[in-house]
């Protein structure tokens, strides 16, 4: 009883492992390799303070918990600014250096560690055997469960899941992804540190062998083979990774090391095979979702199309403010002014200024490298220009993070749409709601009622915009299940759930079917009827001209023309600039 | 440190250095041509060893024994590359990362892990084949036959390698692919083949580097993973799509840095100081970029108000 005992306790720290793992790289998408190297951070504070200076478990813990937090946010800070295999190469150079350091310190103990670690004592209880350790370990395991449960499921790990789909389109719809990613790494980094706490107590010392490459490969195992992205998922990998020796032990009847080989071989052949054969893991992410909506049609939105899925014309919403683009020279919102751009040395653009006048559509026309997109780049991070005013509302937007030119209220969408494939149309367009209270974790936490208000409220925006475009019969479907056309609306769908007032919208036509067209071009005029300032960049002279009060021409980061579109098409320089031939 | 062991610090550095090279070209030839993140490379690293050593305990000569050693764990590279890899890129290329890191994750777990339940956990260890005796240069400095010989295999095989990327019809294919692997595929290149000689010549310069490094010592199962971790640390030390002089510098870099430090600090201290400079040269990276635009964008202020 004993030994499965053990193992239990032993699942119950690879269990908090994979939790915290799994909401980095499962959720947020961030390949890190350094698990065990803060479960060491964490576990080595405890250590040491307990046998040097006669700490007590608790504040052992704490301090632990304290320190990993700490140096998760450090390694944070510049890690989450890396591309993916930077972030994998940083994360194990940390993990080294954690592990050489542990070994070259005296204090530390050097290769053997810190042993004799007193065990965990509450009261006057001493817990020795793994039945009275599971005391301690099962509970902390249920609350980290829970957290990371309640983390994953809130609108903060739906921005999570946003920024593991496409950070830059998660960013242009206003979240501070860098801010979302920090956070996550430190919390889960706390997280680590227990981990590693409970198994220093659990073992009495602190090894650090017990923080190596082959601890970090356990954990990795749990997360992958249980399934990435799905919290349950954790669980079921932290009991395969922890039995699977005691069972060769006493089924095959396997001597203690052999069985640990053999237990290796099997892990580390389920990452191969889980990867190639069933890459979501064994309890894949939504799969409780699914499994609802096997259960019938179901929920909120009743289906908005009429029966044979044709489309139907958007109705205004409800809380858009009525369009007041009769005459007049409308007021410009954005103002470009002087604007100079560069690509790896070469000038693409300059001196370029030109006004988005307010509850107009105006569009952007000319060759390609004309520098069409210099002012959607200011909604991403690439290709930004260095120079030059942009004013949005009077205000200067230029060198201001995407997210908070987002958070002004311009918004762009993105030719190859972008959307979030893995996410449901609903969640696809919940995430693009402002001004989430769920979006900070203090409320999830500690305001639940709030979160809970603010969820409802942004669920009922999307469903809303949603039915607008026409795609609220499929709210339930994965992004990633859409047709072209669709994916178009969905991501017309999304920019306009930000609440933003100047949408950029990136060659909306390109790629669409003559079918799905026509329900693109109502959308986005009934867009302007919203009063929404929109600027084009389209190559479909016919959609310009149906949907754009005028247009400019753009040749070498300078406009060369301006007007209607009836005019620009007469002007025959124009068409053989654009076209090559008259 | 006295001046004698600052300079053999630095004739030891030279030494291991070269076996770093040796390790790093081959990691950097697999990195930057095919860019997987291929962990398992202390399989790569250690297989031969045991290939080596089981047929010479067989009856074989030492050196027979050792190229039949390398040509089957070259064999093994084009297999985990052929089989493993290449399936999961060409099925999601975007989710490739990942799932080719997790991959390589539970290879180098389950291979290690076999050559424990085959060979046992005792070490290896493998004969040079000849007396290692000291060569004195100078006074008080000297290096031994065995350094001496770690330093040639490495000078040959990079000025080889070097001639057979720049003249030869695959070597050339090589650098092609690396370069832009549309435009290869394009002019008939199969990036498949190229991919399948990268990881054969990648796997065998880890088994020489594990070779060269076991006639000194002894190799255990788990023997390749921190020389796999340091020769990714050599790897974007040089950066990622460097020619294999520079990789070899940088090996070479490595090697001296992690004799020094030794000498300086401590021998327990030279990890610390390695994978230390990678921390610091991977965090540093945003913040170089940083100041590039930065620098352009002076540039451009001093451009705008002087025209």
């Amino acid at each position: 009883m004993e030994y499965w005992l053990n193992a239990l306790d032993f699942a119950c720290i690879i269990a908090i492992y994979a939790l915290a793992l799994n909401l980095v790289l499962g959720y947020a998408g961030q390949l890190t390799i350094a698990p065990a190297g803060l479960g060491g951070v964490g576990g080595y504070t405890a250590a040491y303070l307990s046998l040097s200076h006669g700490w007590a478990f608790v504040p052992a813990l704490v301090l632990g918990v304290v320190t990993a937090i700490v140096v998760g946010f450090l390694l944070g800070l510049p890690a989450l600014r890396l591309s993916q295999d930077y972030l994998i190469l940083l994360t194990l150079a940390f993990a080294a250096v954690v592990i050489a350091i542990f070994e070259a310190i005296p204090a530390l103990g050097g290769v053997y560690g810190l042993i004799g670690v007193p065990p965990v004592s509450i009261g006057d209880t001493m817990l020795i055997t793994a039945a009275e350790y599971l005391r301690i370990a099962l509970p902390i395991m249920l609350v980290c469960l829970l957290v990371c449960w309640r983390i994953g499921s809130s609108p903060f790990g739906r921005v999570l899941r946003g920024i593991r789909e496409d950070e830059p389109a998660t960013e242009a719809l206003g979240k501070n992804v860098l801010g979302f990613k920090v956070l996550t790494f430190s919390i889960t980094a706390g997280i680590m540190g227990l981990a590693g706490v409970l198994y220093v107590y659990f073992q009495q010392s602190a090894t650090p062998t017990a923080f190596g490459f082959a601890q970090t490969t356990a954990i990795v195992a749990a997360v992958v083979i249980g399934g990435s992205g799905n919290i349950l998922g954790s669980l079921a990998g932290a009991v395969l990774v922890s039995f699977a020796s005691p069972v060769l032990q006493k089924t095959v009847d396997l001597a203690p090391e052999t069985a640990g080989t053999v237990q290796l071989v099997i892990y580390g052949a389920l990452l191969i095979a889980i990867m190639r054969l069933m890459p979501g893991g064994i309890i894949p992410e939504g799969a409780s979702l699914r499994l609802l909506r096997r259960r019938g049609p179901g929920g909120a939105g009743a289906p908005t199309t009429n029966g044979s899925g044709e489309y139907r014309r958007p109705r205004a919403m409800a809380r858009a403010p009525l369009p007041s683009n009769g005459g007049g020279e409308a007021k410009p919102v954005v103002q470009v002014r002087d604007v100079a751009k560069h690509f790896n040395g070469i000038q693409a653009v300059r001196g370029l200024s030109f006004d988005l006048p307010a509850g107009r559509v105006t569009a952007l026309l000319g060759p390609n490298g004309g520098g069409k997109t210099t002012l959607f780049n200011l909604n991403t991070r690439r290709n930004r220009p260095v120079t030059g005013e942009v004013l949005l509302d009077g205000k200067d937007i230029v060198g201001l993070p995407p997210h908070r030119v987002a958070r002004l209220g311009m918004v762009r969408s993105f030719q190859d749409v972008r959307n979030l494939g893995r996410l449901t149309l609903l969640q696809n367009v919940s995430l693009a709601v402002p001004d989430q209270p769920g979006e900070q974790l203090r409320n999830v936490f500690f305001r639940p009622l709030s979160s809970r208000r603010g969820e409802r409220a942004a669920r009922e925006r999307a469903l809303e915009v949603l039915d607008y475009v026409g795609l609220a019969d499929r709210q339930d479907m994965l992004a990633g299940e859409l047709g072209y056309g669709d994916q178009k609306l969905l991501s017309l769908a999304r920019i306009l759930a930000t609440g933003g007032e100047v949408l950029l919208i990136d060659e909306p036509a390109s790629g669409v079917d003559a079918g799905s067209m026509e329900s693109l071009l109502a959308a986005i005029e009934s867009l302007r009827s919203l009063g929404k300032t929109i600027c084009l960049v389209e190559h479909n002279l016919d959609v310009v001209e149906h949907l754009a009060d005028h247009v400019l021409f753009m040749e070498q980061g300078q406009i060369t023309a301006r007007g209607p579109m009836t005019e620009i098409k007469g002007d025959p320089r124009l068409a053989e600039v654009y076209f090559g031939h008259v | 440190m006295s001046a004698t062991e600052f300079g053999q610090s630095i004739l030891d550095g030279i030494a291991s250095g070269s076996v770093f090279a040796i390790l790093g070209v081959g990691l950097g030839l697999i990195v930057g041509v095919t860019g997987r993140f291929h962990f398992a490379y202390a399989m790569n690293i250690v297989l031969p060893i045991y290939f080596a050593t089981t047929l010479i305990s067989a009856g074989l000569g030492t050196y027979p024994a050792i190229v039949i050693g390398l040509l089957l764990g070259a064999a093994v590279g084009v297999a985990m590359e052929a089989l493993l890899y290449r399936p999961l890129a060409e099925r999601a290329p975007q989710a490739a990362l990942l799932a080719i890191f997790v991959t390589s994750l539970g290879l180098l777990t389950v291979c290690e892990n076999v050559i424990r339940l085959i060979w046992g956990s005792e070490p290896r260890a493998l004969d040079p084949g000849f007396t290692v005796s000291r060569v004195d240069l100078g006074t008080a400095l000297g290096l031994n036959t065995l350094q001496l010989v770690w330093i040639g295999v490495a000078a040959v095989i990079v000025v080889v390698l070097s001639i057979y990327l720049a003249r030869g019809k695959m070597g050339r294919a090589i650098r092609a692919v690396e370069d832009n692997p549309e435009m290869a595929a394009a002019v008939g290149i199969s990036p498949r083949r190229v991919f399948a000689v990268v990881f054969a010549i990648g796997a065998a310069l880890a088994g020489v580097g594990g070779v060269l490094f076991t006639m000194q010592g002894a190799a255990l199962p788990e023997s390749g993973v921190l020389p796999t971790f340091t020769a990714f640390v050599i790897v974007f030390l040089a950066g990622v799509k460097s020619g294999v002089p520079r990789f070899a510098l940088a090996g070479i870099g490595v090697g001296l840095l992690q004799a020094i430090s030794a000498t300086a600090l401590g021998p327990s201290w030279s990890p610390v100081v390695t994978f230390g400079v990678l921390f610091f040269y991977v965090a540093a990276v945003p913040l170089r970029e940083r100041g590039l635009t930065w620098r352009i964008r002076r540039q451009r202020v001093a451009e705008a108000s002087g025209s």
